[in-house]
């Protein structure tokens, strides 16, 4: 399923990719990738497999699925042993759907579709053993590569913005490049450059300095973990300066009251919008108040009524 | 009397906001934008100009960099 340059995926797992809001299809049109799509895809291997299992999991039922059958089968998979052959003997009709779709996620291998056996993958015996939690520090925690993925710690860093990636994964090529410029490209090491207008097209698809960053130090080369800390400051704070950047406007809806006749009129009303929460910003000096829209109406009529009762 | 205005609360530097009240007093956007110059980090302005005002400040801040990094 990944690494293919020409991935054709079944009716079903584009259905889910739209589901789980990963991708986006609007009617004639090929699919894109949203927001949540491009930070599921910088997501470590494991959590990678629980967000697309649960979300697979939620709309089993719509399937015409049994969630404890698929449930239970998902349990006894992970208990299973890897390179061994296990037979599909005695397993129901939805199973039977169920494991075709395992077979096309990577947990499961089967020769053929027709195929009377299937093997359980690393990925399907390490669903089990849950997500470590790897904090965006570089705690040794990070430091443990997930069993099975083999593609961790190939990339370095540079302070002159260069990204060196020692692999030749086609994803992983892809993954350095949503959020890099490419420079050169060999066998098995691609060179990239972080730039400033790299960096913003990755955030205006919507990914965060923070989720780069945390890519980036997830997946450093065993040479780079050497030193503390494990990524160059200049590139980190870089990133995140860019992200920075383009938040240095702040909205936020309103309605504004002002010129007020008295103090007492402006306080009243004032902490009448506290009471309701509604209120945005103040200044006392000026008689100057913003509620947000939500508490407009309410303020008005709560205002009216002060006015008519004095 | 109290008067009410509809609009958009902007949040910002001191910078930021010179920014805005010389777009404002150039017109730059075709009109006064401005609602009330309410303090050095806040201002009130017309709602339908926030998409434009944040292009203009994309604009400055591609004016203002240039590359740290040579190929």
């Amino acid at each position: 399923m990944v690494g293919s340059p020409c991935a054709a995926v079944s009716q079903d797992l584009a259905q889910l990719l739209v589901q789980a809001g990963l991708m986006k299809s609007e009617a004639g049109e090929a699919p894109y990738i949203t927001s949540a799509g491009f930070q599921f895809l910088l997501l470590d291997t494991a959590s990678q497999l629980w967000y697309f299992t649960l979300q697979y999991l939620k709309t089993a039922q719509s399937r015409g699925m049994e969630l404890v059958e698929i449930l239970s089968f998902l349990f006894q998979l992970s208990f299973s042993t890897l390179g061994r052959v296990y037979s599909v003997e005695g397993m129901s009709e939805s199973l039977l759907t169920f494991l075709q779709h395992l077979r096309e996620f990577g947990l499961v291998f089967q020769r053929k579709r027709k195929s009377r056996r299937y093997y359980p993958t690393r990925l399907a015996i390490t669903l089990a053993a849950g997500v470590t939690t790897s904090s965006s520090s570089s705690s040794s925690s990070t430091l443990a590569s997930p069993p099975g993925t083999g593609d961790t710690g190939f990339i370095v860093v540079e302070t002159n913005y260069r990204i060196y990636a020692y692999t030749g994964s086609e994803l992983q090529i892809a993954l350095v490049a949503l959020f890099s410029e490419m420079l050169y490209r060999f066998p098995n090491v691609v060179v990239a450059q972080v730039t400033r207008e790299s960096v913003q097209q990755a955030i205006a698809n919507g990914i965060t300095a923070q989720q780069i960053i945390h890519f980036l130090r997830t997946r450093a080369h065993p040479v780079m973990l050497k030193q503390t800390p494990v990524l160059p400051p200049t590139i980190t704070d870089q990133i995140r300066l860019w992200e920075l950047e383009r938040d240095r406007l702040r909205f936020s809806e309103g309605v504004l009251y002002n010129q007020f006749l008295s103090q007492v009129d402006f306080e009243v009303l004032r902490d009448r919008a506290q009471g309701l929460g509604c209120l945005v910003w103040q200044d006392v000096a000026h008689r100057v108040m913003v509620v947000s829209p939500q508490g407009h109406s309410e303020v008005k009529r709560f205002w009216k009524r002060q006015k008519s009762s004095t | 009397m109290v008067n009410v205005h509809k609009g958009v609360l902007v949040e910002c530097d001191p910078a930021m906001k010179q920014f805005l009240l010389y777009l404002d007093e150039k017109m730059a956007l075709g009109k006064k934008f401005i609602l009330k110059d309410l303090d050095d980090t806040h201002l009130f302005i017309l709602a339908e100009v926030v998409q434009t005002l944040q292009e203009r400040v994309g604009e400055l801040m591609d004016q203002n960099s240039f590359t740290v990094t040579q190929k």
